[in-house]
Formats: structure tokens, sequence, C-alpha cells
């Protein structure tokens, strides 16, 4: 998103979920460099919250593993929140159960840790305009 | 002069003991007599079996003839003090014993004891039960019982241990990124997340080893897996002035791409690492009936002797670094796929290592 860009596209909006601040501020500034306006939430509840008060998100990555959350039920609840918005999710576990359900409920791609911050951010790009073009 | 009945009594006296005699020959078990100085008098054919001695071998001999040290030298002294003060500890018991064949082997028996009395002398019957299968069979179950907990800690070290490395990781790189290609620092924070991808990788290896996964097959193609595995060879410096080679050609596999880089890796690795950095590995496809076969040989050193039988045992490892996982989870992931894997030190040098898949 350059500055001379005339597109007048509103600034892409992305919510960071993860319980680890390094990894919430990686992916915060790297995305704020790609152009994104980025929230973050530490837990399912905080980021349920978020979604639930009207702001309309592009993107969200969300960790599989949260302190209140350790299996797809919060997945199926985001997705049920916004439709709309891609998700791509992230995990420390990575069985293919947990890869395969995720995917099912409409995640775009579900990403093993560590991972490339820079990986990261192209795919929240891909992910987020594959949901564009549906 | 005999008469009817005393050739009548003869005949059943014969046929018992015959009955009898065929019974002790037909057991499975060994059944050994002893007279009260531990001499063998009787010796069946199951204790010809279990021993590897002939009867006539053994008879006149010490049953702690029988025995490896240091039963064989307490036995007259347990004999002894059990004809004196008749407390019995096997007498009646019976109990799990190591006994020793003739070949110097040892192995587990349980033995049983009964005491006799035949022409006013004491004489002792011990029955003895080959024990080596249900003892196996222990040992198996306490190795699997053992992995599982193995596998259930790997995956919580891995957990606890992959999202530190995921956050530094993050975070060294955007940082990196901040100062500068052209900074001081730079070529230090590429150190850094090299590093870090290290750790994770053997993190990955303990996590394969103890949990093995289940490969997922599709036909694909060797020469394409192998092409993307020399790739992430090259791609890491230290190995960077070793010169791989690509010859033959096959028809698909069945066989999980990603399992298969972790394979063809880890085997590229180790000969690299033995190479210190410089020589050649080659890789030759091939088929030989059902099996693609793919023979990896590199100009390094060879296998050392001393590892040589050991090759596969986790955490055996030649170098200073690394867990000595590699080669037995290559093994494991090679056989989850149902293929062989063999090492080799030919006399011309470095090693040769063959692996089998099925073709698709």
């Amino acid at each position: 998103m350059s500055a001379l860009s005339v597109k007048k596209s509103p600034v892409p909006s992305v919510l960071v979920v993860d319980d680890e601040a390094l990894i919430r501020w990686s992916l915060s500034e790297s995305l704020t460099d790609a152009g994104y306006a980025v929230s973050e939430a530490s837990d399912g509840a905080s980021a349920v919250a978020q979604l639930s008060d009207g702001r309309q998100f592009d993107a969200i990555v969300l960790d599989y593993r949260l302190p209140d959350s350790n299996d797809l039920h919060l997945l199926e609840t985001i997705r049920g929140l916004q439709p709309r918005a891609a998700v791509v999710m992230m995990t420390a576990f990575g069985t293919p159960e947990v890869t395969s359900g995720a995917l099912k409920l409409g995640a775009y791609r579900v990403v093993a840790k560590p991972f490339d911050v820079h990986e990261m951010v192209d795919l929240v790009t891909q992910a987020h305009e594959s949901a564009r073009g549906m | 002069m005999s008469t009817p009945v005393d050739d009548a009594y003869l005949q059943r006296l014969k046929e018992s003991e015959e009955r009898l005699r065929s019974i002790v020959e037909a057991a499975v078990d060994g059944i050994i007599v002893i007279d009260a100085r531990g001499i063998i008098e009787a010796f069946n054919r199951g204790a010809e079996r279990l021993f590897g001695y002939t009867a006539s071998e053994v008879f006149g001999q010490n049953i702690n003839l029988l025995m490896p040290e240091p039963y064989r030298s307490e036995h007259g002294g347990y004999m002894q003090r059990y004809l004196a003060t008749g407390e019995a500890h096997i007498i009646g018991i019976g109990r799990e014993v190591t006994a020793m064949r003739k070949d110097g082997t040892v192995f587990p028996v349980h033995l049983s004891v009964g005491e006799m009395s035949l022409g006013g002398q004491r004489k002792f019957t011990g029955i003895l039960h080959d024990l080596t299968s249900r003892v196996a069979m222990e040992e198996r179950l306490r190795e699997q019982a053992a992995l599982v907990r193995l596998g259930e800690m790997a995956a919580v070290i891995a957990h606890e241990v992959k999202n530190p490395l995921a956050a530094v990781r993050g975070a060294i790189q955007v940082i990196g990124k901040r100062l500068g290609a052209g900074s001081r620092e730079a070529s230090v924070v590429t150190d850094i997340i090299a590093r870090i991808d290290t750790l994770n990788l053997l993190v990955r290896d303990l996590l394969l080893f103890a949990r093995p996964p289940q490969p997922h097959p599709i036909p694909i193609d060797v020469l394409a897996v192998l092409a993307m595995t020399v790739d992430l060879l090259r791609a890491d410096d230290s190995h960077g002035a070793v010169v791989v080679t690509t010859t033959g050609e096959a028809p698909h596999v069945l066989a999980d791409a990603e399992l298969l880089k972790i394979v063809f890796l880890n085997l590229l690795i180790n000969s690299a690492q033995a190479m210190k950095g410089q020589g050649e590995i080659s890789f030759h496809v091939t088929v030989d009936g059902a099996d693609c076969v793919v023979v990896v040989t590199d100009t390094g050193p060879g296998i050392p002797l001393e590892v040589r039988g050991r090759l596969f045992t986790p955490f055996v490892t030649t170098k200073s670094r690394g867990t000595g996982l590699g080669l037995s989870t290559v093994k494991r992931l090679i056989e989850a796929h149902h293929g062989q894997i063999r090492v080799e030190s030919p006399d011309t040098g470095g090693a040769r290592i063959t692996v089998r898949l099925p073709l698709a």
C-alpha cells in the first residue's frame, strides 16, 4: 500500500491473537509495516469481544492454543462472528487432525511455529485477497 | 521259577514303568534328578533340549554345571544347609533362577524342586520351565510403556520449546529488518535466526523419534523430492562446498513427500558433516523388482568401526553435538513406508546407504 496509491480502499485491518507477547509484537510490527491496521488480543475471550463490537476485520491470525482455548471451538466461533474475515491459524502442535479440522472450519492455512515473519505477512495478504475475491 | 501270576505282575510293572518313562520323556520341560550330593542321576529329553547337553554328558556331574556363577559356587552351600536344617527355600516352592547352557549362554528358568526317598536315600527332582520368551515379552512391554511415556514427554517439551522459539524468531526478524541489510549486526541477526532454526530441528527430531508420524502416502516422484532436499542442503552455508549429484530414474513411489524429505535431508546432512563440509555426495535411483532403490554414496571417511553395529540405535552419535536420533528416526520413517535401509562402508571408502521404497 504505497502512499502514491490512488485507490480509495480503506486500510485493511487484522486481528492478531496469541498469548505470547513477542509473537504479537513481531506480527504486529511486520503487518503494520505492510500497511495493515493491527489490533491484538491475548486470549479467546478478548478476541471474541473485539470481533463482536461492530468492527469488521479483513484478516485474523489466530494461535491454536490460548489460555482459554485448546481446541477448534474458538475458530468455529470466530468464523461464525466474522465469516468474511480470512483466518490464518498458527500452532506449535500441528497434528494432521488439527490441520484438517481447521481447514474444514474455513481457516485459510495452518502455519507451524516457529514461522518466518515475512512469509506470514505474505500469507495474510494472500488470505485476505482470496477472501475478498469470494 | 516264575509263575503265571509273577509274569502278569511283572508285565504290569513294566507297562507302568514304560508309561511313566514316556511321560517324563514327552515333557517339554526339563526334568532332572540329583542325589544329596548334587550329582545328576536322571536328565530327560526336555533337559537335553534346554541345556544342549546329552544325558550321557551330564550323568555323574554335579548339577551346578548347569548354573552360572555365582550360583554355581553357592549351590553346594544351599544344599548342605537344607539337608542340615530342613528349611526349604526352593524345595516345594519354586522360583525363577538363571541357568547356563553348554555353550555358556545364560537364560531364565522357573525351577520347582521336589524331594523323594529312593532306597533310603534322599533324592531331589527339579522341573525346569524355560522363561526366555516370557522374559523377552515382559522386556518388550516395558520398552513399549517407556516409549509411550517418552512420546508424551516429547509432546509437552516440544510445545513448551516451540512457542518461545517462535516468539524469539519472529522478534529478531523484525529487529534485524530495522537494523538494515548493511548494518554490522545484520550477519549476527542471520546467525541468531540460524541457531533458532537449529534448535527447532532438534525439537522436531525429538518429536519425530518419540512419536513417529503415520505417513500419508501418495504416488510421488522421488527425483523431485531429492531435488528439493538438495536445495534445502544448499541453503545452509556450512555445507556449501559439498557437491551433490543425482542420477538415474524410477517411476513414482508410494510415500509421504514431507517425511521422505526429512529422511533424505538427514542422510545428506550426516554425510556432509562427516566430510566436514567438503566432498561429493551422489544419489543414484534405480528400480529393482517392486521397489525403487536410492543409493547414497559419499567421499567421506566411512562409518567408524565402533558404531557400525549400533548405527540405528537412538542416542548413538559420533558427533560432539547432536542427539544421535537422526538415523534411528530415518529408519523408523522408512520402515513406516514398508521400505528398508542398509548402511555399508565399502572398501573403496566413504559410506554407502541403500534405501528401498515400494513403487506406487
